[in-house]
């Protein structure tokens, strides 16, 4: 099983390179994959103590020892927390990789674009319970977009009411929030026939659809 | 497999501190042993001022005369100072082994490899030993090499109060061996008890504590009951009273010396199941 927790904690005097060699010496010969290149692909520095580390080269440790192996199993705690942006990437294209070779991946996240990119399938947990399983599509589902519009008078909601993918719109005074599930052309039409001076959108994250799913438990109980 | 490498990570984890115990406890041992050329011959009757109180607290029983080498060396290193160090080092050393990579959340890491919590347990058990060991055998080592330094292995001929000569032998390596032995023994039983009340806890602060509490509390209750004379019945539980009262350095070892390993393999085990039947706690 390649592990990351979500805090890694080892002993502050190791070095990456020291927790590579004795947590590779635990693993034995079982799947091995040559450390090296993963440290070249993080940038890690193996000689720096973990005392002296930020979190994000704490992270870049933690990935190379859960992947050093090829294990049938991946668990990850929020993976990608503390890394930059290109490295989120690299650790994607990684994710990918072993994906494809045929491993299973467990990963925690918060974070839609990351879930979208890499997940099959999407369970809730509530509580230390799986809540609910979804697949990426009721998913996507879920987390359909919300569009913003300004315009220089007052708007009836009512002028969205049957705009084609608009599932609700709400708001007043020229300032209206349109729910969308899928493409905004109609959406985008109507605006302009109506002379919005504004646009903004927004896609909800994982901790939205996660409280609105949960208060909807809550409210079905 | 994995036993050994736990146990040779964890000595390593730990090379510099005790690199730097061994030099601390050699350099006491040497520099207390310095001071038996300007102490030499000086009678116990000093002391006498301070009744049985003072004679309890530097641990003088039995007639030990702190102007012999044996005497001398009791008092200054084997009485009190030099167990309290190797304790200390067994009560740290007893906490580490699960609840201090416990409460920092490194443990849970470990056990999430293909490695069982017995092969950890008593793989970091068996290096707190080998580093008290190496402590034990590098400063009783250079304490026998320091006999001859200081006059402390050849006998010495003073007068007794009544008039009458009296000779006391050098000091030996079997003494400082026995003197020796005695103290890792104590810090064996009281590193077992750290190592217990981590493993049923997991809490580093209630092992260090409790452990610590403990060794000075036996102190405590032993030097008090010899002063007054009350609650001798329960200073049966201190680890000071067989060690105390036995001065193995001076009168050779005594069953006695067995009762702290014992107390030691039973904090390993208890420790050990403990912890196969409870939860990790949460850093």
């Amino acid at each position: 099983m390649g592990y990351l927790p979500g805090d890694l904690n080892l002993p502050r005097a190791m070095t990456g390179g020291d927790a590579i060699a004795f947590f590779g010496g635990l693993e034995g010969g079982r799947r091995r994959v040559d450390p090296t290149a993963l440290i070249e692909r993080f940038g890690l520095d193996p000689s720096r103590p973990f005392r002296e580390l930020s979190t994000g080269n704490r992270r870049k440790v933690g990935l190379v020892l859960a992947f050093m192996t090829d294990p049938d199993l991946h668990i990850l705690d929020e993976p990608t927390s503390g890394l930059d942006p290109l490295l989120q990437e690299e650790f994607r294209d990684l994710l990918a990789e072993r994906k494809a070779a045929g491993s299973t991946i467990w990963l925690t996240s918060h974070v839609m674009a990351e879930v979208e990119r890499v997940a099959d399938r999407v369970g809730l947990v509530r509580d230390g319970k799986l809540a609910r399983e979804l697949t990426m599509a009721e998913l996507r589902h879920q987390a359909t977009g919300q569009i913003r519009l300004t315009f220089p008078t007052s708007v009836d909601v009512n002028q969205f009411a049957r705009v084609p993918q608009v599932t609700d719109a709400k708001g007043k005074d020229g300032e209206l929030l349109v729910t969308v599930d899928g493409p905004v052309t109609g959406v985008l039409q109507r605006a302009a026939e109506l002379g919005a001076t504004g646009i903004e959108t927004e896609k909800r994250d994982l901790d939205d659809i996660f409280l609105e799913m949960y208060q909807a438990g809550g409210d079905a109980k | 497999m994995s036993g050994w490498v736990v146990y040779r990570r964890w000595l390593r984890d730990r090379a510099r501190s005790t690199i730097v115990w061994t030099v601390g406890v050699v350099l006491i041992v040497v520099a207390s042993a310095a001071f038996y050329p300007s102490l030499r011959g000086v009678s116990s009757g000093g002391l006498d001022s301070g009744g049985s109180a003072m004679r309890s607290l530097l641990g003088l029983s039995k007639g030990i005369d702190p102007g012999s080498p044996l005497g001398f060396l009791w008092i200054s290193l084997y009485a009190n100072i030099y167990p309290w160090m190797l304790m200390a080092l067994g009560v740290a050393l007893g906490v580490a082994a699960i609840a201090g990579d416990e409460e920092t959340g490194a443990l849970e890491y470990l056990l999430a490899k293909p490695v069982t919590r017995t092969t950890v347990a008593f793989a970091r058990f068996a290096g707190a030993v080998t580093i008290l060991l190496v402590v034990s055998v590098l400063s009783g080592l250079a304490l026998i090499l320091s006999l001859p330094l200081f006059d402390l292995n050849n006998a010495v001929t003073s007068k007794a109060a009544d008039g009458s000569t009296v000779t006391s032998p050098g000091a030996t390596a079997v003494d400082i061996f026995n003197g020796t032995f005695s103290s890792f023994a104590v810090a064996m039983g009281i590193a077992g008890m750290a190592f217990l009340l981590g493993g049923v806890t997991g809490r580093k602060g209630i092992a260090l504590g409790g452990a610590s509490a403990f060794g000075i509390g036996g102190y405590v209750l032993y030097t008090l009951s010899n002063m007054t004379g009350s609650l001798k019945a329960l200073t049966w539980i201190s680890p000071w009273r067989w060690y105390v009262d036995d001065a193995m350095s001076i009168f050779g070892l005594t069953w006695n010396v067995a009762l702290p390993f014992i107390a030691a393999v039973i904090g390993l085990l208890v420790g050990w199941l403990a912890f196969l039947r409870r939860d990790l706690q949460n850093p």
